[in-house]
């Protein structure tokens, strides 16, 4: 049976907000996934590392909130006109998003001690406090590849070392935006939306299907 | 002479036009006269001779042959008689070689073939391979099984099914089959007719409009009749060919009707696509102008249904289902969508023609699943595939910033407007410069900071395949047929399919029309569909009487035309209501209109309430809570109650308390229904200011 190793590492955030990417207008929407962009840069700031990663938050542990505010114009010395942002908050009885995330086990296994425990902040308006998350629980699992709907944002060329398997049976693409090196600039590349049909780690899926290829 | 004209398949059941009393009457007078009538709907045997009148002599004449069996003693060619087939004592013509149809002229052999093959296949359930216990006599006019009273209504209201009423109507029927240019002229001449005549008279097979029956078996015929020919053999005999395979009768080509069993599941020879496509985009309204989109996907779809008029079998706004040969590019016949940056979510069914249906993908899944063996291997045998695609417009692997704020699919170009800079790409930005789709909303509505609603129907098609399928196996059941099993797994969903969305699109019209006659002159200023002609979407000034209105105005259209269609969770139709300040994005209403878990009414009322709605609970909350006048202070007290305190139970608690003042609020509550579901109901249809 084909599977893959991975390691798994539980979040528990505050709140979050990972801003989908708009520009104009005072109300900014809110992502349900933690797309590769996201986590790695994360990992990359707080751990120094650049690892593959990909995740999402755990169904109904989670809800919309708004929050706003107003950017300062340090220039001008005024503040711009206000901004709403949508928000991720913990649901009902959670005190906690809980969220996953998975890196492949080759690329992560040397971070596993610094990776427990660890506390960051991901997604923005970090100055807000937004964002606060803690890995409760780092541990390694393997996952066996099915068919299905793919429920991550992961970057193509990133995706086959999740063991999905590439070229997918049929993908539903986007962009997610890869800083260069120095973080200054960066370009968009291509990656697999949610709905692609793949065969991946099953822990990535949505739901698993019984498609022909 | 021979006549020149073309074969018109819409026209082969013209005879079910003939009113069933005169039918019987003319008959008699037929029979008197002449010493013989005809049997059944069709003219084989009919004497024109005697009639006074010559026999047509277009080519669609030999489209009345799609019922005749060889009489095997008597060795001449009748009418079918089911008993006598089922005891072998008559053969169907879709058993007999092509080269032995000695009755139909060489040339309109393969006309008659392909006739065949898709009469089969509009069909809603088969009627060759049962005989069904008559349980009730045949029905006059169709049972829409989501408006199971159409007909009477019709009835009353002076309109009637049968188009050939008398004797010399007859004549007028034979002059169509031999003078009439195109099945489209058929289809509208006759239309209010074939809408009302079931394709089948008897139950439970009446559930079909003749009308959509004509019009998928001329798409079906015309879409195969492309890909196929005549081959003339070596021997001198011939075969038909489609695809590059060749046989040489009817059942050779499509192969058994069942799923199932160890019997009549033998695999055709030829196979087809049926293709649903869901319309999506990746777009994000940033400003009104955008959803100038929704305008361009209703013209590219209209366009393909056009240019592809017998492929595309139906369409809606964001779906259409074509059906294709084996080898016909897709991406080709949609491309005219992902020019525009739309990428198109497919579900494909490949299956022998005797099996294929637009419930088969879910049958086949479901059978993978639960490895269901006996109809896998009926399945696998007969080559039956499922695919699931997305077709997107060909993108790159990677974009240089910045990309396009609106589609994020390509590189935007710099573009600043009112001191706002945005990146936008050509294409985008083509939409947007389609024009403003109605000023107010930016201008007048924006300056007075109004709060709006957004509105949309919705038509799920998954939802209304599994509603098809659970509605005819009730209807069925109600009839206790020993055969009911294999009637259900016999059911082809499409034509119905069909038949529903017209109603739907129908609907939506009289929705329009209905609440514009509702509305004061000043309220007619302040309700909008943005875009012209596509009726799914509105929007209007926010004012509890307007909301009123709308949901009313939904609720007496659906029940006019959909009083018997399941109306909660799974209900195909729904509304979706979103209000908000007019500053908040409409990409935003949008989002919330295309969420997955809808129910028969979602109402999202910004910041304040999100509540999903059965037709029951909202028919029931607006006569118990909504339309009571006594109930109003009450409601009051108790959303104040609830601002407060957050709490169901207190609610509760007051509600019970009160039981005796306010009986109908406490029935609601007995009722099961939420406490919050009727306040947030009461502040969206009452005002309850916030």
């Amino acid at each position: 049976m084909n599977r893959i190793k991975l390691l798994d590492l539980d979040l528990e955030i505050d709140s979050i907000i990972v801003g989908e990417r708009f520009k104009g207008g005072t109300f900014r929407p809110c992502q349900t996934t933690i797309p590769s962009s996201t986590i790695e840069g994360a990992l990359k700031h707080y751990f120094g590392v650049e690892v593959p990663a990909v995740g999402f938050f755990e169904e109904n542990t989670y809800e919309f909130d708004e929050f706003t505010y107003s950017v300062r114009d340090k220039f001008l010395n005024a503040s711009k006109m206000p901004i709403t942002t949508a928000y991720l908050k913990p649901k009902g009885i959670h005190r906690k998003i809980k969220a996953k995330v998975y890196i492949p086990y080759d690329k992560g296994v040397s971070l596993k001690d610094e990776l427990k425990g660890a506390e960051f902040q991901i997604g923005a308006l970090k100055s807000k406090g937004f964002g606060k998350s803690k890995i409760v629980e780092v541990k390694d699992i393997e996952s066996e590849i099915k068919q299905g709907i793919l429920k991550v944002k992961v970057f193509e060329e990133e995706a086959g070392e999740f063991g999905i398997q590439m070229p997918p049976i049929s993908p539903v693409y986007g962009y997610l935006f890869k800083p260069d090196k120095f973080s200054i600039g960066g370009i968009y590349k291509r990656a697999l939306f949610p709905g692609s049909l793949v065969k991946a780690p099953e822990v990535l899926l949505k739901e698993v299907t019984y498609y022909d290829e | 002479m021979m006549n020149n004209q073309k074969f018109i398949p819409e026209l082969h059941d013209i005879g079910k036009l003939v009113g069933k009393l005169v039918d019987e009457k003319v008959k008699k007078d037929v029979e008197k006269q002449i010493g013989k009538a005809w049997k059944g709907h069709v003219f084989v045997d009919f004497d024109f001779k005697s009639f006074g009148i010559s026999q047509p002599t277009s080519p669609s004449w030999w489209g009345q042959y799609h019922h005749v069996c060889y009489d095997n003693n008597n060795k001449k060619w009748v009418n079918c008689d089911r008993k006598k087939l089922r005891k072998g004592l008559h053969t169907s013509i879709d058993e007999i070689d092509i080269n032995n149809w000695n009755i139909i002229p060489q040339n309109f052999r393969l006309s008659l073939f392909l006739l065949i093959l898709a009469d089969h296949l509009a069909a809603s359930v088969s009627r060759a391979t049962l005989e069904l216990e008559r349980k009730e006599a045949p029905q006059e006019g169709i049972l829409k099984l989501w408006n199971k009273n159409y007909y009477n209504f019709q009835k009353k209201r002076g309109k009637s099914w049968a188009a050939f009423k008398t004797f010399d109507d007859l004549k007028i029927l034979f002059n169509e089959i031999e003078n009439c240019q195109s099945g489209e002229e058929f289809l509208n001449k006759y239309r209010d007719y074939l809408l009302l005549t079931p394709e089948d008279k008897s139950i439970p097979r009446n559930i079909t409009s003749l009308y959509t029956h004509a019009e998928l078996v001329g798409k079906i015929y015309r879409v195969l009749e492309k890909a196929t020919r005549v081959v003339t053999e070596p021997d001198g005999t011939i075969t038909i060919e489609h695809n590059g395979i060749k046989v040489k009768t009817i059942k050779e080509a499509e192969g058994g009707r069942r799923t199932t069993g160890t019997k009549d599941v033998d695999k055709g020879k030829w196979q087809a696509r049926l293709v649903k496509c869901w319309i999506k985009f990746p777009h994000s309204f940033v400003r009104l102008r955008d959803v100038n989109l929704l305008r361009k996907r209703e013209e590219l779809v209209n366009c393909i249904a056009s240019y592809y008029k017998d492929e595309a079998i139906f369409t809606t706004s964001n779906f259409i289902t074509l059906f294709l040969p084996p080898n016909q590019d897709l991406k080709e016949v949609l491309k005219p969508l992902l020019d525009w940056g739309f990428y198109i979510e497919v579900e494909e069914i490949l299956a022998d023609l005797g099996i294929l249906n637009s419930i088969l993908d879910e049958k086949t899944l479901q059978a993978r699943k639960l490895n269901e063996q006996p109809r896998l291997n009926v399945l696998n045998n007969r080559g039956t595939k499922v695919y699931r695609k997305y077709l997107m417009p060909e993108i790159p692997d990677k974009i240089q910033p910045h990309i396009c704020d609106i589609c994020q699919q390509r590189r935007g170009v710099e573009r600043i407007k009112e001191t706002i800079r945005e990146w936008i790409c050509e294409k985008c930005q083509e939409i947007r410069d389609m024009g403003e789709p109605f000023r107010e909303y930016a201008t007048v509505w924006e300056e007075e900071g109004v709060k709006v609603c957004w509105f949309k129907f919705s038509l799920d098609q998954n939802k209304l395949e599994k509603w098809l399928d659970n509605a005819f196996g009730e209807y069925v059941d109600s009839f206790n047929f020993k055969q009911a099993d294999i009637l259900k797994e016999e059911f082809r969903a499409l034509a119905l399919q069909v038949d529903f969305n017209k109603d739907y699109k129908e609907m939506l019209k009289e929705f329009w029309e209905r609440l514009s006659k509702k509305l004061s002159d000043e309220e007619k200023n302040d309700i909008k569909l943005p875009i012209k002609e596509y009726y799914e979407l509105g929007v209007f000034k926010y004012s509890p009487q307007l909301a009123q209105k709308v949901i009313e105005t939904f609720l007496d259209v659906l029940d006019e035309y959909f009083p018997d269609c399941i109306s909660n969770k799974n209900s195909p139709i729904s509304l979706s209501l979103s209000v908000a300040n007019i500053k908040y994005p409409i990409r935003e209403h949008w989002r919330f209109f295309e969420e997955d878990s809808k129910n028969f009414l979602n109402v999202r009322y910004h910041k304040v309430f999100d509540e999903k709605y059965t037709k029951d609970e909202l028919k029931l909350i607006i006569e118990k809570a909504i339309n009571v006048e006594a109930s109003g202070s009450f409601l009051h007290k108790l959303a104040q109650l609830e601002e407060r305190l957050q709490s169901d139970i207190h609610i509760a608690v007051e509600i019970f308390n009160n039981r005796k003042k306010y009986p109908e609020i406490y029935e609601l509550f007995s009722k099961g229904i939420k406490p919050s579901k009727f306040l947030n109901l009461y502040r969206l249809l009452r005002g309850e200011e916030q």
